[in-house]
């Protein structure tokens, strides 16, 4: 399924401009990017509940751009998980195979006991709620209401009602974004796992890049509206695309030198390029390129935060590991990096250049 | 601290407390002991007369007509008021999102006879259906059809007055229904427009109606408790007749109490219409009210 340089708008403002994105099938792929930047608007696109200003949504090659969400056979989960609260978890479960699959005549409490067709496909939607609900572990909880369920077990019953009619593609927008930290790296795992066994299309929209690095096969960084860099997770990390995919990937800030001497100590490109180097690569050296004064340290357990400045005035962030002895702060020091994890972009443009090492 | 913290309370909830007591609960205690009195307003004796009053209402002619009128007008109101507020408010809240204007507008055009005072209405509604000056009956005339005496005829006039009911309520329940339908989480519909409730009669069973529950509910009570209390458009538009036939109960209680001074007996009628109000609430917030909260 794609999206064929789609734009939205809402009134004056633009919130997705000339996107394309292909989901094959069987693929993982993470939508990142911070708040507002158009991802959810981009999800809500791919599974029919906004229609695209323009540009077109394909499936299998086919034009689906007019077609609603049901038709295009699109699972989605809810950032709120959007629970029938009236419902059981069973009933809720069942919810897309009976609207699809029953008339509204035959949705009547009672049809069952009239028709026979309508038996035989209760009984079919039953077996099929079941054999999801074991799958997610909530086969003891099929008759309790959402309301009575913890958060975790509310989002696997909002998993269980995207998977039971066996989607063509599984839209998973923010997952995660309301379960605590322990949770969370369950729950990944899980997700991951769910993926392998269903081999269903898999598309996840999150602002949490730890959540897109270790789940994706293929990350889509999306800033301000637009494809900033599409690539697997190793590339995006060690290879970004340009300024803003570099300054948003990883869990510190990547520190950019503006173009002078200074960028110019760690490599010559320095003299007209932004040099880039993540904090976790710079380290303490008595032989290193960059003279800076320690002005605050800050320990966070297994790794310490320190923050510099140059004599040029460049503020800097170094991450060295938590049990390194620290001198007292206004202590100048001595900082290297490896030629190698060296970020070089263009000043202007803000496009990476590949440097040799 | 402790002292002080209590006497602060006390002070704070005393008046309104002590007020409650005064004008609520021991008039109340009165009603309840005159009704089995013959008491009289100014007349010099009482006497203590048991459950007579309570036979007579139920026993007589008068009484049981009282009784049935209000039942029919109060069983064509309330599914006739709710059920046109929903219809209205979910009309007014689908229009909101393309013509938010005329909504607005519409919004408080059915809200206007909430706010008018029923009395002042009252006399419009007289003209609007006077036999023969009023613009019903000359509109219906000029249309070929026939022109009833709304408001005079024994077999029409609890109907004319039910309508005149559901049209004063309508606006009422629609904003009630209104708010309802603000609060239902859009992520509900967009997880029924992906789980293949396409039609809007299916969003509707599977979301709007379930998560209208509690207001629905609301929304019954006030209408049934106000409904039961039918009395302004009675006595301005036809002081219970013609011949008794728009006679309900508590015009019937002002009647007796008020014009006849039978203290004891429209103290009886008070009492009954009271605890049939009780019962009826109590029916519906029991009975309904583990269907509606989700928990």
């Amino acid at each position: 399924m794609s999206l064929c340089n789609v734009s939205k708008r809402f009134g004056d403002t633009t919130v997705v401009s000339d996107f394309s994105l292909d989901l094959f099938a069987g693929e993982f792929v993470a939508l990142l990017g911070a708040s507002g930047s158009g991802k959810s608007t981009t999800l809500r696109m791919l599974a029919g509940l906004e229609r695209p200003s323009s540009g077109k949504v394909l499936m299998d090659g086919v034009d689906v751009t007019d077609l609603r969400p049901a038709a295009r056979n699109i699972a989605l989960m809810f950032q709120s998980y959007a629970l029938y609260p009236h419902l059981s978890v069973r009933q809720n479960i069942a919810t897309p195979l009976r609207q699809t699959r029953l008339s509204a005549a035959a949705r009547l409490p009672g049809a069952g006991l009239l028709s026979g067709q309508v038996r035989k496909a209760e009984s079919e939607i039953n077996a099929r709620t079941q054999s999801v609900a074991q799958m997610l572990r909530l086969d003891g909880l099929l008759e309790r209401r959402p309301g009575q369920l913890s958060g975790g077990q509310q989002q696997r019953v909002a998993l269980a009602r995207a998977l039971v009619r066996d989607p063509s593609a599984f839209l998973l927008d923010e997952p995660l974004s309301n379960l605590d930290t322990a949770l969370r790296h369950s729950t990944r795992e899980e997700i991951r796992d769910l993926h392998r066994r269903t081999g269903h299309a898999f598309l996840l929209v999150t602002h949490d890049q730890t959540d897109a690095l270790s789940m994706a096969d293929r990350i889509v960084v999306m800033i301000a509206g637009r494809v900033a860099q599409c690539a697997s997770a190793a590339d995006i990390y060690h290879r970004p695309a340009n300024r803003e995919v570099a300054r948003f990937i990883g869990a510190h800030r990547m520190n950019i030198l503006p173009p002078g001497v200074e960028a110019a100590s760690f490599h010559p490109r320095g003299m007209q390029d932004d040099i880039g180097i993540r904090p976790e690569a710079l380290q303490a050296d008595p032989n290193g390129a960059l003279l800076a004064t320690l002005t605050n340290a800050a320990f966070h357990g297994e790794e310490t935060l320190l923050r510099l400045r140059t004599d040029a005035g460049a503020e800097l962030l170094a991450v060295t590991e938590g049990t390194a002895s620290l001198p007292p702060q206004g202590t100048k020091m001595r900082f290297g990096a490896q030629a190698a994890r060296l970020h070089c972009f263009d000043a202007a443009t803000g496009l990476r250049k590949e440097i040799k090492a | 601290m402790n002292m002080r913290e209590s006497m602060s309370t006390l002070l704070l909830t005393g008046p309104a407390a002590l007020a409650l007591v005064l004008c609520v609960f021991l008039p109340v205690a009165v009603v309840f002991v005159l009704a089995f009195t013959n008491y009289q307003i100014g007349a010099p004796g009482i006497g203590w007369v048991g459950l007579d009053n309570f036979a007579q209402l139920f026993g007589s002619r008068m009484g049981r007509n009282a009784i049935l009128n209000t039942l029919t007008y109060v069983s064509i109101v309330i599914p006739a008021s709710v059920g046109l507020g929903l219809l209205v408010a979910l009309g007014l809240h689908a229009l909101a999102r393309s013509l938010p204007r005329v909504s607005e507008m519409l919004k408080a055009v059915y809200f206007l006879p909430v706010a008018a005072t029923l009395v002042a209405m009252a006399v419009s509604w007289q003209m609007l259906l006077h036999p023969s000056l009023g613009l019903v009956n000359t509109w219906s005339s000029a249309l070929g059809l026939p022109a009833p005496l709304w408001l005079s005829d024994r077999g029409l006039v609890l109907y004319t007055l039910s309508a005149i009911g559901i049209w004063q309520s309508v606006g009422y329940n629609m904003v009630l229904f209104l708010a309802g339908l603000a609060a239902i989480q859009p992520s509900l519909y967009d997880a029924a427009e992906v789980d293949g409730a396409t039609s809007g009669w299916a969003r509707f069973w599977l979301v709007t109606w379930p998560m209208l529950g509690p207001t629905t509910l609301f929304v019954m009570v006030v209408t049934a408790a106000s409904a039961f209390r039918v009395f302004e458009t009675v006595a301005t538009l036809t002081k219970g007749g013609p011949a008794f036939a728009s006679d309900t109960i508590v015009y019937a209680l002002y009647r007796e109490g008020f014009v006849y001074f039978k203290a004891g007996y429209a103290s009886a009628i008070t009492v009954v219409f009271f605890l049939a109000l009780l019962l009826l609430t109590a029916l519906q917030i029991w009975v309904i009210e583990r269907k509606v909260h989700y928990r």
